[in-house]
């Protein structure tokens, strides 16, 4: 789905005549903004990207001197996006891509698309770090995260996650695998979704990002986090990290929402580039940022700025993660 | 039946095996397009289209009975008549579909304000008035909804450079 | 909650007139043009509703989005495109009425219906809360596979004067409706290689296609929509025929009270929405009546069924955002966005920290459709003289209108040469008597359908006899089984009963 952009036939004329001369704008013309950031959000409306997106954009857009504009397209785990993106989207700093590095960089890995990173686009702004985490419902007979993988010893436990390709549901392969627990994971195609199996019983347990967690109030339980560092303890009820608990090795797991660009306009378009990267940075240090964000009901410490090469490390490391645990999360069978 | 068909005269079949047809050649596609998935993406995929190639197969078993014993047969009269409209309904196909595909180069007003005019015409329009104005206002009505309203990702053409200089 | 709580919000939501009465306008245009719905429509006006304080903006979206649900079934009725996929089901009776001259009182009973079945939802939905909050627990997986094949033996309803054709043609539906990726792996299934696929066959395209353009590929054939023996009483429009439809309205008051309890209980659950809604509620209505015989042939029944239930949903959608904090369809999600901007935190503390949000949307949308009826009746009398028309004229304007209203939805040119290949695929159904609703039953349950029933097997890995592990599941299985035998025993009776009072000597 895609909303309409009431603002932009205006300067359609401009981008017309500058796409019919054919040339990149001049130094000073890149160094600022004509018109509206076209932004596709790859997963659907109402969630957590969307959320985080609007929030920022009330702080970045006075500084880009625009406002943003929406559209989303969650189709095949956001590679409808992504392909909409890179393929359709001008190339000229107006147009972003608002994404979530982790699930996004995981189904890029298993999907093999036509479109490569980061040579066709780049993340150049975290925004955030959202551990995972394993939940249950505040009255589930599953008090600690050792209760539940006792049971999962014993049979087949249910795990309710967003999708597949997710790092909380690469969390849930990697513990069951290091303590021969068996996890069943069941995908509802997106948090909010999970959060109701969860609720009704459908799933004994599941597997997101703390926000989203942490925003349901005190209806879910966290039982575990995977994330040895631990900053979020105080949204989980001082719930352990996973590996303290079972002295495991699994790599931090988190979900990070980032602003992406096209690479073409990095290496061809520096001044806009710098334009983009420093105001965005600069959002960071305005305190009703955080304040808005804590307004949603999102801890305000997973607010943790990256750069874009923070960010390219990142996506690398996932998509390392996504070919280790290929075979139990593409449904080819052959070849 | 056909309502056309004289007493004594065989019930033309043939146009009531096109959308089995259809059914079993995509079912086959299908098919193969899920062959190397796990079984959580085939299963429906593969219950459904299994039902819906055996219900094809007891179709095609029908039509080819009543074609045996003399009274059907595999004539598509029924997807032709009446002969009148044949033409306007295969001109209407395929003016609709020159204008998805011209609208790429004339824009989304243009396109349609030729296209209806066209339309009309073949439906047997012939007062001029009405081959201008009814288009005219269509096509005003898609502008003002779709560009200017709306401002929809519809392929931009003359008419919408030109009137985007002046709004 | 007091009733000087409730009588406050209504005097409050009543002063808000000056934005319902244009939400109402706006969702009626956008409503009864396919290819629009109220959740891009509302997307567009997002600044809008963000600057303004949360009750006004409130408002503001309920009625537009109420007000779509009523407006899609005008074109169901009058020219047999339906604006929404909710007004799909609506076709099935509302177009032969149309047919037979009767536009007007189909449109009256569309518009009371839809009314009086939203209006009854809601007062139903503010007085029981705390307890309809919970039935979304209760409808897992399991459950909503049943509740998808009351939806999906409408196929073999439709299908009855010629099982076979019917079946092909819903089976045909079911398996269109699996293309694109699957809801474990997100693999792509039968996309043909068009990334536009990947999200499934579109629902705008696929509506646009089987009922617009086939139809207008038929219409062709006719000089007018109206067939010769109602063309006369379709030309006199006299008010008394809007009295008509008034009249019929009140002697079939109870099924809009039922019918709208289907939609209020489906729409509670998330996902599900207005089509499945209006189908089982179309699919009940005909499998409890005396007379099933007699719908598609342009009854009230099969006209005020799914309006009422389509209009039922609007309340129960918001239900699971207002208590749990999941948006309960995609409007609703929209919605969400503007509550949680204005740092509405949604669950069950919200009826504690903001009693008149949480409480107020309810109202505000019962105050909607005490507006809206007045808003609408009277222009019946008018919307059905456009089937007056000459097809000459008609045709053109439909079929290239509706191709590009088919492109409004995604946004894809792709989605205008989908459109004219259902509308080619509909014209050859239509002429050949599959039925082209049983088509289209299939494509928008078909991937439901399909996402319970794989969710609930990987739950259970591949056991089939998790379907009946559930105690509501089972009950609902057992109504459904029950629903489908009382034809049966009915015609049974009927013959046993007509079989005894033949005497020897007649």
């Amino acid at each position: 789905m895609t909303g309409f952009n009431p603002n932009r036939r205006r300067l359609l004329a401009g981008a017309v005549a500058a796409a019919a001369i054919g040339r990149v704008p001049s130094a000073s013309a890149q160094a600022s903004l004509s018109r509206n950031m076209r932004v596709v959000i790859p997963t659907g409306q109402g969630g957590g990207a969307e959320r985080l997106a609007r929030v920022f954009d009330d702080f970045w857009g006075p500084l880009l001197k625009t406002k943003f504009e929406y559209s989303f397209f969650p189709g095949a785990a956001g590679q409808v996006g992504y392909e909409l993106y890179l393929n359709k989207r001008e190339k000229d700093g107006h147009n972003l891509l608002f994404g979530n590095m982790g699930p996004e960089m995981i189904m890029y890995a298993l999907r093999k698309p036509a479109y490569r990173f980061p040579q066709d686009y780049q993340y150049f702004c975290r925004l955030d770090v959202d551990d995972s985490v394993v939940f249950v419902r505040q009255d589930s007979p599953f008090r600690r995260i050792e209760d539940l993988v006792a049971e999962a010893k014993k049979r087949t436990v249910p795990v309710a996650v967003s999708r597949l390709p997710h790092p909380a549901s690469i969390g849930m392969l990697a513990l069951g695998r290091a303590v021969s627990a068996k996890f069943n994971l069941v995908p509802y195609g997106g948090g909010n979704p999970t959060m109701v199996a969860v609720m009704n019983g459908e799933a004994d347990c599941g597997a997101l990002p703390i926000a989203g967690v942490a925003a349901s109030g005190d209806r879910m339980r966290v039982l575990g986090i995977f994330n040895d560092e631990h900053k979020m303890a105080k949204y989980s009820n001082n719930a352990p990290a996973v590996n303290a608990v079972f002295g495991t090795k699994i790599p931090s797991l988190a979900s990070s929402r980032s602003w992406a660009v096209h690479a073409e306009v990095i290496e061809k378009m520096p001044e806009r580039m710098a334009l983009l990267e420093k105001t965005s940075k600069a959002v960071f240090d305005n305190p009703a940022y955080k304040e808005a964000y804590a307004k949603t009901g999102a801890p305000v410490e997973t607010i943790q700025y990256g750069d874009r090469a923070l960010c390219t490390k990142y996506a690398n490391h996932m998509v390392e993660l996504a070919n280790e645990y290929r075979s139990l999360l593409s449904a080819k069978r052959k070849g | 039946m056909s309502p056309n068909r004289t007493p004594g005269s065989k019930a033309p079949l043939g146009a009531d095996l096109v959308i089995p047809a259809l059914a079993l050649a995509f079912a086959g596609y299908f098919f193969v397009s899920i062959s190397d998935l796990a079984w959580e993406a085939k299963a429906n995929g593969v219950l459904i289209g299994g039902v819906l190639a055996a219900l094809v197969a007891v179709q095609f078993l029908r039509v080819g009975l009543q074609v045996w014993v003399g009274a059907a047969n595999l004539g598509f009269e029924r997807l032709l008549l009446p002969h009148h409209a044949l033409a306007k309904r295969i001109g209407m196909v395929a003016l609709t579909a020159l204008f998805i595909f011209s609208m790429d180069w004339l824009g989304l007003t243009l396109a349609l304000f030729l296209a209806t005019a066209a339309a009309l015409y073949l439906m047997g329009v012939r007062k001029r008035r009405h081959l201008f104005w009814i288009p005219f206002w269509v096509a005003v009505f898609a502008y003002v909804m779709f560009i200017a309203v709306l401002d929809a990702e519809f392929p931009r053409g003359p008419v919408e450079l030109l009137l985007a200089r002046f709004f | 909650m007091t009733w000087d709580f409730v009588l406050g919000q209504f005097a409050a939501q009543f002063g808000l007139w000056w934005v319902i009465v244009p939400g109402i306008l706006i969702g009626i245009v956008v409503g009864a043009l396919p290819g629009f719905s109220a959740q891009n429509t509302l997307i567009m006006l997002l600044p809008l509703t963000l600057a303004v304080p949360v009750p006004t903006a409130l408002a503001f979206m309920i009625s537009l989005y109420c007000a779509t649900h009523l407006a899609g079934g005008i074109p169901a009725i009058l020219v047999k495109i339906p604006g929404t996929g909710g007004a799909a089901a609506t076709t099935i009776d509302g177009y032969p009425m149309t047919q037979k001259g009767q536009a007007q009182q189909a449109l009256v009973l569309c518009f009371t219906a839809s009314v009086f079945g939203g209006l009854i939802s809601t007062v139903v939905t503010i007085g029981l809360l705390p307890w309809l909050s919970k039935v979304g627990l209760y409808l897992r997986s399991v459950e909503m596979v049943v509740v998808m094949l009351f939806g999906l033996t409408l196929i073999a309803v439709i299908a009855a004067k010629d099982l076979l054709k019917g079946l092909i043609a819903g089976f045909f539906g079911l398996l269109i409706g699996v293309i694109g990726t699957d809801h474990i792996y997100n693999t792509p299934r039968a996309t043909f290689g068009f990334l536009e696929l990947y999200d499934g066959v579109p629902l705008v395209p696929a509506l646009i296609g089987l009922f617009a353009i086939s139809e207008a590929l038929v219409m062709i054939e006719s000089k007018l929509i109206v067939r010769r023996e109602g063309q006369e009483r379709a030309a006199e429009a006299h008010w008394a025929d809007t009295v008509d439809g008034l009249r019929l309205s009140v002697k079939h008051w109870w099924h809009i009270v039922w019918t709208s309890f289907v939609g209020l209980i489906i729409g509670i659950v998330p996902g599900a929405g207005a089509s499945i809604a209006a189908f089982v509620a179309y699919q009940q209505s005909r499998m409890w009546s005396r007379h099933p015989e007699l719908y598609g042939t342009g009854i009230p029944e099969g006209v005020i069924a799914p309006e009422s239930a389509n209009n039922g949903v609007t309340s129960g959608t918001l239900v699971p955002m207002m208590a749990l904090g999941v948006p309960g369809g995609s409007t609703a999600a929209v919605m969400m966005v503007v509550l949680q901007y204005h740092g509405m935190v949604m669950g069950p503390r919200l009826f504690d920290t903001n009693p008149e949000i949480a409480y107020g949307v309810f109202i505000s949308m019962a105050v909607a459709y005490i507006f809206m009826i007045f808003t609408i009746l009277p222009l019946a009398r008018y919307m059905s003289r456009i089937v007056l028309i000459e097809t000459t004229y008609l045709v053109p304007i439909i079929v290239l209108m509706t191709i590009v209203a088919a492109f409004a939805g995604r946004q894809y040119q792709f989605d205008m040469a989908l459109a004219l290949l259902f509308g080619v695929i509909g014209y050859i159904a239509h002429k050949t008597d599959y039925h082209v609703t049983a088509i289209l039953i299939g494509v928008i349950l078909g991937p439901l359908f399909e996402e319970y029933l794989v969710r609930a097997l990987r739950i259970s890995e591949g056991d089939m006899s998790i379907l009946f592990s559930s105690t509501t599941g089972n009950v609902l299985w057992a109504l459904l089984v029950a629903s489908l035998a009382l034809p049966l025993v009915r015609t049974w009776l009927q013959r046993k009963s007509w079989v005894g009072n033949v005497k020897p000597d007649q």
